[in-house]
């Protein structure tokens, strides 16, 4: 009974007042030869104490709660797969239910190995929900020392977002995208011009709000030229 | 003689009121009666101020739209507002009937409505000064006169339901087709797997999904169209369709036989010599009639068997002894607004048996000194149980035992009771009533601010990425339990093992729970004065073992507290008052304003059982400012939220 009340006391207020809000960041190692090594973070840490009380519960807002468990087999079956995917090798996670952080990195010998982790996703999502997203997520030419970031805006992602309850958009209103791509080559130049370039020309940042993303009123789309040097 | 003509005139007085009173329409066996009680709502609140109200604008506006513009008021519609309206329920050999009653100035207004909105005029019929139309798929009844409406709905649970669209046959059938179907796309799958060997599994895998569905859809097809087989059984599904609705047909017709009886015998006053008013319990659940609502049910025993008897849930009726706990069961209930409160009372008369164990298990003893311990100056709430854990531990045995010991089915009539027992045996009950009394008091002192720490990242120059440390500002509740317990050496043994398994750590005799970083509270345990604490204020529980907290409460809460089985109190106002607007929902905030100065607190109380009644109160007291009366703080309420 003191665990029951103590739960929905907990979650009563942090389901009015705390804030949830979430960043993921994409980040990449390219090296010359166009190998390198990819690292995608989800960081929930600002929204710890509602998950938290969230995860008491079996279901919030209509929506089953995910247990550490289901957690923990999602990242496994991930990381499974991406030990099926031609390329890829040395695959590390992180897992941080104190502070809610997950992140998954590995190694590829091209970025066409990194695409085709989603690709097989990516496609069947198009096909079912008849959507447009890139299967081509990265591309690298070698040739012309050119990194392209792709990214078709397709709006069933607004359209889904607005069949969500109000409550439930909430939790996007602070959430951000972020790309940070190294390179052993200096920069030239980047086609986003909300993406920065760092002092050392070495590495390119950009950071998209999700409500902007969701929106298509900003994009994550990014060609860089690379320096041959 | 003056006094003789004035006792008369009083007694006619009476007689024509209480005449005009639906209440003397309705059946004395009814199960169950919900009433309006239409002169005290008006007298709170009038029709002309209701039709003021955002809500009651909206409600004549589409009045007029419904009427074409006929009708502009609520009173057009003729409805007698200052009597009372009633739903009741009658179940009589498996028929189960609601009857919607509504009392009427004059029927004018109704018979308009109902015009404009039946373009075909011949579904109203009328017989004699009743006027009424039925439902052509249910038989729902509406009837009216110039004195009152009546809705009737029943349904006959001794019909059999047609609404099946498979019958067993058709599952069967299925059943079988799919086999059929499944067995063929399995030979083919293993005659393209034979085919196919020499390719790599995961092409293999993806066609074999492709064949199956393939061969399914082909087995299917080559089923139905080989022979007349698909012919005859559409025949057979178009027979069975004709046969359902027929029977629906007939169905909906002796519904609306029955309905129409029923509706015309409560508009003519049938059952007028032998009314709801002639039944006991009926009548003494009313009491002063001071409220606005009242509903009742009575004897729970017979509703269940009008329900049970001869339906297919008549087995679970021998699986326990409904009877001998529910008979004579009854339940009451009434809402009453005052000028500053919306009080609902609801009153249980429980069995003599199940009397007798509730009894034992809620004969507690609220600890006088849990009323030290926290100071109501910061109180936003409480939640308080008084049972006893030797008597829930004693009685709860015993009612299995009496609900099984006669049980129709022999191995739950032995096995439970046995099981009983062995539990009674196994279980120190007085030991476990040490450890717990069973008086249990839970306060939530305040909402208070707390710095939580999260990790974000930062970035050098070269955009490498730093983990740091952040902190922000969040509302975090600080509550005290507490619990009467003699049992400091078993709760100290308990938390030596825990600290041993790193579940806890212990710092001068207070327990901390090694909670995860995430949750923002810290939780700690104490036993000290024959109490037992979890708390989150390590200062409060070390100021109370010191004996120099001051706590300070006052008589009224320490009465609702001490005095009932059970009692929760929500301080609103508090609450709203300590809510940060900034961290709201963003649409309620709009809304804030009012709940800030329109919360009072809320009380709802369970009382100790007097002799076999259990009442429970839900009081919610509302501001006197702006709100004429509890019923007008609502209305206020609805239009404060309708923008």
């Amino acid at each position: 009974m003191l665990k029951k009340l103590f739960t929905y006391t907990l979650l009563f207020c942090s389901l009015l007042l705390c804030t949830s809000c979430f960043e993921i960041l994409e980040e990449i190692n390219l090296n010359k030869d166009g190998t390198g090594r990819i690292t995608v973070t989800a960081n929930l840490s600002k929204s710890k104490s509602k998950l938290a009380s969230v995860m008491l519960l079996d279901s919030v807002n209509g929506y089953k709660v995910p247990s550490k468990d289901d957690i923990n087999l999602a990242i496994k079956n991930a990381i499974d797969h991406l030990g099926k995917t031609e390329g890829i090798s040395n695959i590390e996670k992180s897992v941080d239910f104190d502070n809610y952080i997950f992140s998954i990195s590995c190694d590829f010998k091209s970025v066409e190995n990194v695409n085709s982790i989603f690709k097989e996703l990516i496609t069947k999502q198009n096909k079912r929900e008849k959507t447009n997203f890139n299967t081509t997520n990265f591309s690298y030419n070698n040739a012309n020392h050119q990194f392209k970031r792709h990214f078709r805006y397709d709006g069933s992602v607004k359209k889904t977002f607005n069949s969500l309850k109000q409550e439930d958009k909430k939790v996007f209103n602070d959430a951000s995208y972020t790309t940070i791509y190294r390179f052993k080559s200096l920069v030239k130049s980047v086609s986003n011009s909300a993406s920065k370039i760092s002092p050392n020309k070495k590495a390119v940042f950009l950071r998209v709000a999700a409500m902007s993303l969701i929106s298509g009123e900003k994009t994550v789309e990014n060609t860089i030229q690379l320096i041959n040097n | 003689m003056k006094k003789l003509l004035l006792s008369l005139t009083i007694c006619c007085a009476a007689y024509t009121a209480q005449a005009q009173d639906l209440i003397k329409n309705i059946p004395a066996n009814s199960s169950a009666v919900v009433t309006i009680k239409g002169s005290n709502v008006t007298d709170l609140f009038s029709i002309k101020e209701f039709e003021n109200s955002k809500i009651g604008q909206e409600m004549v506006k589409e009045l007029a739209r419904e009427s074409d513009g006929d009708l502009t008021s609520l009173n057009d519609l003729g409805i007698d507002f200052n009597a009372s309206a009633y739903y009741f329920l009658q179940a009589e050999k498996g028929v189960f009937s609601n009857y919607f009653a509504i009392p009427l100035r004059s029927k004018n207004g109704f018979d308009n409505l109902i015009k404009k909105n039946n373009s075909s005029t011949e579904k109203i019929k009328t017989d004699g000064d009743i006027t009424y139309m039925q439902d052509n798929y249910d038989g729902i009844t509406v009837a009216w006169n110039d004195r009152m409406l009546v809705v009737v709905i029943s349904e006959d649970t001794n019909e059999d339901d047609d609404y099946n669209y498979y019958s067993y046959d058709d599952v069967t059938e299925i059943e079988e087709a799919v086999e059929v179907a499944v067995d063929a796309a399995e030979d083919a799958v293993e005659a393209v797997e034979v085919e196919e060997a020499e390719e790599v599994i995961e092409i293999v895998e993806v066609e074999i999904e492709d064949v199956e569905e393939t061969v399914i859809e082909s087995t299917e097809d080559a089923t139905y169209s080989n022979d007349d087989y698909y012919k005859k059984r559409e025949e057979r599904y178009k027979r069975e369709r004709q046969e359902r609705e027929a029977k629906r047909i007939a169905k909906t017709q002796k519904a609306k036989v029955r309905n129409l009886q029923k509706a015309k015998a409560f508009i003519n006053g049938d059952h007028s010599s032998n009314n709801i008013l002639r039944n006991k319990s009926y009548v003494a659940s009313l009491g002063k009639q001071n409220f606005e609502a009242h509903a009742w049910a009575g004897d729970f025993m017979n509703l269940y068997q009008e329900l049970v008897l001869d339906q297919m849930y008549g087995n679970a009726l021998g699986m326990y002894n409904v009877e001998q706990l529910y008979n004579g069961s009854t339940v009451s209930s009434t809402l009453d607004f005052t000028k500053t409160s919306a009080v609902l009372n609801i009153d249980y008369t429980m069995s003599d048996i199940m009397a007798k164990h509730a009894k034992a298990m809620y004969d507690g003893k609220m600890n006088k000194d849990f009323f030290k311990y926290f100071n109501e100056d910061k109180m936003l709430g409480y939640m308080s149980v008084n049972a006893s854990t030797e008597g829930l531990l004693t009685e709860y045995p015993k009612l299995m035992k009496s609900m099984f010991a006669n049980s129709a089915n022999n191995e739950m009539a032995t096995m439970i009771p046995l099981g009983a027992d062995v539990l009674s045996i196994f279980l120190d009950e007085e030991a476990i009533g040490e450890l717990v009394r069973g008086d249990m008091l839970f306060v939530v002192n305040d909402i208070a601010k707390k710095q939580i720490t999260y990790t974000t990242y930062d970035y050098d120059e070269d955009y490498n990425r730093i983990p740091i440390e952040k902190t922000k500002e969040e509302t975090v509740p600080d509550f005290i339990f507490m619990a009467t317990s003699n049992g400091e050496s078993i709760f100290n043994k308990l938390m030596n093992i825990a600290v041993k398994e790193n579940e806890m750590t212990v710092d001068n005799g207070i327990y901390k729970f090694n909670t995860p970083r995430s949750v923002p509270v810290n939780v700690y345990a104490m036993h000290a004065n024959g109490v037992l604490f979890f708390a989150t204020s390590k200062e409060q529980l070390l100021a109370i073992r010191n004996g120099n907290f001051n706590g300070g409460v006052s008589s009224e809460h320490k009465k609702n507290i001490s005095k009932n089985t059970s009692a929760v109190y929500v301080d609103g106002k508090s609450i709203i008052s300590q809510v940060p607007v900034e961290e709201l929902p963003r649409d309620f905030r709009k809304k804030i304003n009012f709940i800030t100065s329109n919360t009072e607190d809320m009380l709802i109380t369970t009382s100790k059982l007097k002799g076999n009644k259990s009442s429970s109160k839900v009081v919610l007291n509302t501001p006197e400012e702006g709100h004429k009366n509890g019923l007008v703080y609502f209305i206020n309420f609805i239009d404060a939220f309708l923008d």
